[in-house]
């Protein structure tokens, strides 16, 4: 009996266009899309900042200035051509040229005494992408280098002792976490971050759809009234906003994977290339694994809300909340230094969470990560038994 | 047989406000409680038509839902073939079949896939789905539509495949909530001989109407409610005698009676 009320019940989700929208659409297109588009706008508009064409006015040089060759060197910086007004900075303001260097009128005098010489570096970042400050402090820098070894050479230190006596010690880095590990560290949280929020949203839609529609429409008492089980009608409709859910999660977690394909591919985004190749595809598989019970858990949790609800506006201002209180336990988990322990493994959503993180960094302790998948399974049974319960309180099934 | 004893159904009400609205006009507001059936009797023999009259709000619905076990009474019992339905609940529901004041169908879904989603559910055996719906789809007249989706009926027809529904497994007894109220002149004269067919095959209908002709032409047995109580039961004929000839006065008379 079970099977034929899923049956009938996913024939109904599928016909139904909404549901279509918010369980495959939504995941397989319209997110990556954005998220996609997003990348790709980000990494042209910074590329297309350090690469263009800066305009400039340097002050303050005499000819004898190496800024002004270094300057005049670069294929990507071109000086003011036009007459220097008063108000220079009014020039960076109306965007005719991108910076202005102030230098120090006493430069060769400072240099000579061993000074140090300030220079003004005049921009505007208000929009926050200006790359003028880098590009021209790596300038400044090659100049810095140049004159110091040229100072060191003057006082008699030799070539080969300039870096001893710049940097006496140098510290190198030497991380022995696997790049799985440091990257399953870094985007273990945020795979149920992700993945949740598209279950709960596969979910809401044909649990409100099922329950508080069937009583809105008026057909759920010509299927109170058959011979089939309180139960059976419960588990047919649990079933099917469990496969909602799982179908918008794996959705999800297969076009993360084909969109992250087609953009490493044509754009060359070296960082989602990576992931994809450090991650592999088992523990994604074991993590949507994990994801099971607590999908499982979601899906009981908004049938039984649902059930409650007297229409499907009554059930949707239910679920909008529950939005937000499912985000709480996802944030705890991406916090860092939070790390699954035994007092962990017993936190609804944040244990998943973190056993997910676990087993993208390759870590996870079985017996933890076994504790977690009963424990949220057990949730969700516990959950189940309160829907059907409710399903046979005929004060909630009829409440006015 | 199908009886009745003393069933009584009362409704929580929502909060003091309402039961203080409802308290001035309704004497079957008491607390926080609304009396919707105090101690109802009936007796229905099998194969009969049986009519429930009473204005809106008397407790005809409440009292067909009851019936159909949409809703439990707070106390009483309902016996068929004098075995307590309590007992036998699914033996009792695939005995029935029943007509809610909505069609109570599947919009996304064809006429057809409605009929069988229903028949899977009374456990109809899968051999003989098709051809019992094909049957009734031609005593409702229903084959020019019911492979469309149901969203896109007329009134009529979804009342005709809500009855279809309702007959579907066979059952001993249909009960029908104001099965041909809204329908146009047509749909309802093929609803009405279809409930003359179901008399004839010795099924037992339980109608509650608003149409005094169709009492006067389908049914044998009478009952009238009014204020959650049955004010008369019995035939129909004896209804029409107490009104002098007039079965409109007549129950008109007893719902002053309790006014």
């Amino acid at each position: 009996m079970i099977s034929v009320i899923y049956k009938k019940e996913m024939l109904e989700l599928i016909r139904d266009k909404k549901t279509l929208v918010f369980m495959i659409l939504l995941p397989l297109l319209i997110f990556p899309a954005l998220f996609g588009a997003l990348a790709v706008f980000a990494s042209h508009s910074i590329q297309k900042e350090q690469t263009r064409t800066l305009t400039y006015i340097v002050t303050g040089a005499n000819a004898l200035n190496p800024v002004l060759n270094k300057l005049a060197e670069q294929t990507d910086f071109k000086r003011y051509q036009g007459s220097l007004p008063q108000d220079i900075q009014g020039l960076i303001r109306q965007q005719k040229i991108d910076f202005w260097l102030d230098v120090s009128p006493q430069y060769l005098q400072e240099m000579a005494g061993n000074q140090q010489s300030q220079w003004k570096l005049y921009f505007n970042n208000a929009s926050g992408v200006n790359s003028a400050v880098h590009r021209v402090e790596r300038i400044i820098r090659d100049i810095n280098t140049e004159l110091t070894e040229e100072k060191l050479l003057a006082l008699g230190i030799d070539a080969d002792s300039v870096s001893g006596v710049l940097t006496p010690i140098k510290l190198v880095n030497k991380d022995i976490a696997k790049a799985k590990e440091s990257l399953g560290s870094k985007l273990g949280g945020l795979v149920a971050y992700i993945l949740l929020p598209l279950c709960l949203l596969g979910a809401i839609y044909p649990a409100v759809d099922i329950a508080a529609g069937e009583k809105e429409r008026g057909t759920l008492e010509s299927l109170l009234i058959t011979p089939s089980t309180r139960l059976d009608l419960v588990m047919g409709k649990f079933l099917t906003v469990f496969s909602a859910s799982f179908i918008s999660a794996f959705s999800a977690i297969f076009s993360l994977a084909f969109w992250s394909f087609i953009f490493a591919q044509g754009f060359a985004i070296e960082i989602i290339a990576k992931v994809v190749g450090t991650l592999g595809i088992f523990d994604l598989l074991l993590a949507l694994l994990m994801m099971l019970p607590l999908v499982m858990s979601v899906s009981a949790l908004v049938l039984c809300i649902s059930i409650y609800a007297k229409n499907f506006k009554e059930a949707q201002n239910f679920m909008a909340p529950l939005s937000f209180l499912i985000f709480v336990p996802l944030i705890a988990a991406m916090m860092p230094g939070i790390e699954l322990n035994w007092q962990w493994a017993f936190v609804p959503i944040s244990n998943v969470a973190l056993a997910i993180k676990e087993i993208l960094k390759g870590q996870g302790d079985s017996m933890l990560l076994l504790t977690v998948w009963s424990s949220q399974l057990i949730a969700a049974i516990a959950l189940l038994a309160f829907a059907t319960y409710w399903f046979k309180r005929e004060a909630v099934l009829f409440r006015t | 047989m199908l009886r009745l004893c003393n069933i009584n159904k009362r409704f929580a009400l929502k909060d003091a406000k309402q039961s203080n609205a409802l308290c001035a006009s309704d004497s079957r507001v008491s607390g926080r409680f609304f009396y919707a059936l105090k101690d109802i009797n009936m007796h229905c023999q099998s194969g009969q038509v049986v009519a429930l009259l009473g204005a809106n709000g008397a407790g005809k619905t409440t009292l067909l839902r009851i019936l159909s076990t949409a809703l439990k009474a707070d106390s009483g019992e309902i016996y068929i073939h004098e075995q307590s339905v309590e007992e036998n609940l699914a033996q009792y529901r695939k005995s029935i079949g029943f007509l809610s004041g909505s069609t109570g169908l599947y919009a996304r879904l064809t006429g057809f896939e409605n009929l069988k989603y229903f028949a899977q559910l009374y456990g109809l055996q899968t051999a003989d789905i098709e051809p019992r719906i094909d049957f009734l789809v031609k005593q409702l007249a229903m084959t020019s539509f019911i492979h469309r989706r149901f969203d896109d009926y007329s009134t009529g027809m979804k009342q005709k495949v809500a009855i279809a529904r309702a007959v579907l497994h066979q059952p001993k007894w249909v009960i029908l909530d104001e099965p041909t109220t809204g329908l146009d002149i047509k749909a309802r004269e093929v609803i009405l001989s279809f409930i003359e067919k179901l008399k004839q095959q010795g099924v037992g209908v339980i109608f509650s109407t608003h149409d005094l002709s169709e009492v006067e032409r389908l049914c044998e047995q009478v009952f009238v409610i009014d204020q959650g109580q049955v004010q008369f039961s019995g035939e129909l004929q004896q209804l029409v005698a107490q009104g002098n000839g007039n079965l409109y006065q007549s129950v008109l008379s007893y719902m002053e009676q309790s006014a």
